[in-house]
């Protein structure tokens, strides 16, 4: 039968603690991928004024993890949209291809807070027994804002003009030849 | 803690609401400095950014403090980018700068508070911002039509109409008579007059008659605001002024109007013009007015039908059998408001109105008046009207013009016996569809004559794709029952749409017609 004394306790949790702070730096450091919910600026930010990279395109009927499509880059004059994905590869997407879709331009102030979700265990070493109700909560209410993450501030892209999408691209002119997709660059906070 | 768990529930459930506001867009592409000026008035309260971007994708970006300067220069704080959108300055510097080789605009702006939602939640925006205001500026078709349009001469567009058939007939049941003066004398030989659809309309049209009075030396035959036929002779020099300055503008029909752009607070607002001239009570006198509307009247009218949105068609279709809301459209709601211009006697009592309807073709029209002192007032709608001429003159005497039927139709350069007929019969109607031309030659006139087209139908506007989602129902009643709050609260936006609209339409910037047949 183990034993566990307070003293016990008590170091676990600091080292737990301390991987897990380490760990949650880390993942701040590390270069994103290029296309990432990260580089839309902030509702109400104002770096929207300013605000150079592109919106993102969402399929709003894929998975909550796997509903992006890519970054909108450009738009040619008879409508077709050429994105880069997450994986850094560029596409084309012809108007009946895209026109499921929605065009999103800023994300929520209160963020999806995903790591909210794997570190609510972690409550256990504040809350104590009441981590049984404040882990569910705080599940739900990271469900809820990854739910409002992934819903607000879009356009159906079937509403929009051509003009209109090509407000929203990151490079209305055209694509560069020099632009290279999925460069590793480190994340752009807004 | 049941309750404990009810309210955190209900703490949570609530969390997750938001706060719907009127979405709009917050980066919009402009090909037209001009437009991204629109854009910076319309939200003049924020902050707006503009970038340029030149041909091969390198840009320019100014901080909210940029300003138009002319055509070709905009003063502000600015960086410039490279093709990948990176800073290719270290800093923002003020100057003047050149736009040349600039070929897109775009601003942004940041979502202001009413837009943000509360916990983020779920906002979505619609792609047409503060409704037609810009959805007009970025597609003309969506807001113009033009009933059917008529010249006497068959290369003339839509720029140079000489007269619009039944404009308030846009229901089946509003079908009626309305006959417009031509400009020009008509000689035997000559008796053809083009017929065209050049909107986004199906033209049902009843009748089409010639009505002529042969011309007499040193008079002209004029068309009454009540459809009577007056001979006149010029009469005494006339003296317009507005708030004490004259207007030379009315002085000739040369097609140098004067008009004003509307109040910016209130599209309803009253203006008075002062009419002076030395009166002998012994003769009758009458004015002659050269007018037509400005784009205010359009722009209200396809407001509405954006507004109805995709109901549009059921709307109509219900408005058509009922005569609260035919009245309605035609002389309550708005229309109460903006009315028509009126003339009033040195007492303020009305004398009479000129109502004719539609911003194309010129309308000539004379209201006689009875015993006058030499002293009127004209009372109209700021920046609703357009006015070339104004002149009195002296009614010598009533005639009545002969009724010349059409005896031939041309479309595609064929003969079209049976729309001869169509033309004819009280019962049937000739359909015209958007892009279709007719020549229309009439029964022969004896000799040189003022002419007058008398047209009966009615048309139906298409439902443009923009007006394919669920309208503004709320901004639609808000209208219906607070019809004079409604014309101020679109004041700004009119505003915008008048600065840039009324350049390009009335400038013939755009060489060609705006619509062609079949287009969307």
């Amino acid at each position: 039968m183990l034993v566990f004394n307070n003293l016990y306790l008590q170091a676990m949790k600091n080292n737990i603690l301390r991987i897990a702070t380490a760990a949650l730096l880390l993942v701040g450091c590390a270069p994103t991928q290029e296309v990432s919910w990260w580089n839309l600026p902030k509702a109400g930010h104002e770096r929207m004024l300013d605000f150079q990279r592109g919106a993102l395109i969402v399929d709003p009927h894929g998975s909550a993890l796997k509903n992006m499509v890519g970054e909108l880059l450009y738009v040619s004059p008879d409508g077709v949209v050429t994105v880069e994905n997450k994986e850094g590869n560029i596409a084309t997407l012809r108007p009946r291809e895209y026109y499921p879709y929605k065009l999103h331009i800023a994300r929520p102030s209160a963020t999806t807070a995903g790591w909210s979700a794997t570190t609510a265990p972690l409550l256990v070493f504040t809350h104590g027994w009441f981590v049984a109700l404040t882990a569910p909560l705080s599940w739900v209410t990271s469900g809820m804002n990854l739910y409002s993450e992934r819903h607000a501030y879009g356009l159906y892209m079937n509403e929009l003009s051509i003009e209109q999408i090509r407000a929203q691209c990151r490079f209305p002119m055209g694509v560069p030849e020099e632009y290279t997709p999925g460069a590793q660059t480190s994340r752009q906070e807004y | 803690m049941k309750n404990l768990i009810t309210y955190t529930a209900l703490l949570l459930f609530l969390s997750g609401c938001t706060i719907w506001q009127h979405p709009t867009l917050t980066r919009k592409a402009h090909t037209d400095l001009d437009l991204a000026g629109t854009e910076q008035l319309l939200h003049a309260q924020e902050e707006v950014t503009l970038q340029g971007y030149y041909a091969d994708g390198s840009s320019v970006l100014f901080q909210p403090d940029w300003r138009i300067i002319n055509d070709s220069t905009i003063y502000g704080s600015v960086s410039f980018l490279n093709a990948l959108g990176k800073p290719s300055t270290q800093s923002y510097e003020t100057r003047e700068l050149s736009i040349e080789g600039i070929e897109l605009w775009r601003t942004s702006r940041r979502l202001n508070s009413k837009e943000r939602a509360v916990f983020g939640g779920t906002i979505l925006m619609a792609s047409v911002d503060i409704g037609v205001g810009i959805a007009c500026l970025i597609n003309p078709k969506t807001c113009f039509g033009s009933c059917p349009t008529f010249y006497q001469n068959e290369d003339d567009h839509l720029f140079l109409s000489d007269a619009e058939g039944f404009t308030n007939a846009i229901l089946p049941t509003l079908e009626h008579r309305d006959i417009d003066a031509l400009p020009n004398v008509m000689m035997p030989g000559e008796e053809r007059i083009t017929m065209k659809n050049e909107a986004l309309e199906t033209h049902n049209i009843n009748e089409v008659v010639l009505m002529a009075v042969p011309k007499k030396p040193g008079s002209e035959v004029m068309h009454t605001v009540d459809d009577r036929f007056l001979r006149v002779v010029p009469g005494p020099a006339v003296r317009v002024s507005l708030d004490g300055e004259p207007l030379e503008q009315m002085s000739d029909r040369d097609g140098v109007e004067w008009f004003e752009l509307a109040n910016s607070q209130d599209l309803a607002a009253k203006r008075q013009l002062q009419i002076t001239f030395d009166a002998d009570q012994d003769k009758q006198y009458g004015i002659k007015l050269v007018y037509r509307q400005t784009l205010m009247s359009t722009f209200l009218f396809y407001g509405t039908l954006e507004m109805m949105g995709g109901d549009y068609g059921r709307r109509m279709a219900i408005m058509n059998h009922s005569d609260a809301q035919k009245h309605w459209l035609l002389e309550g709601g708005i229309m109460q408001h903006l009315g028509p211009i009126e003339i009033k006697n040195t007492r303020g009592a009305t004398l009479g109105a000129f109502e004719e309807t539609g911003p194309i073709a010129m309308n000539t029209q004379l209201l006689p008046l009875d015993v006058v002192d030499g002293a009127l007032t004209l009372e109209l709608t700021q920046g609703l009207w357009r006015i070339d001429a104004l002149e009195i003159v002296e009614i010598t005497e009533e005639v009545q013009p002969t009724q010349h039927r059409v005896t031939r139709v041309v479309r595609d350069q064929i003969d079209r016996p049976e729309e001869v007929s169509q033309l004819r019969d009280t019962e049937e109607h000739l359909v015209s569809m958007p892009g279709d031309s007719r020549a229309l030659h009439f029964e022969p006139i004896s000799a040189p004559s003022h002419v007058f087209l008398a047209s009966k139908g009615f048309y139906l506007e298409w439902t443009r794709t923009e007006w394919n989602d669920p309208g503004r129902p709320k901004e639609l009643r808000s209208m219906l029952l607070r019809p004079r709050q409604y014309l101020r609260d679109q004041a700004p936006i009119y505003k915008a749409y008048e600065a840039e609209m009324e350049a390009k339409f009335w400038d013939a910037r755009i060489q060609q017609p705006i619509l062609t047949s079949h287009e969307k």
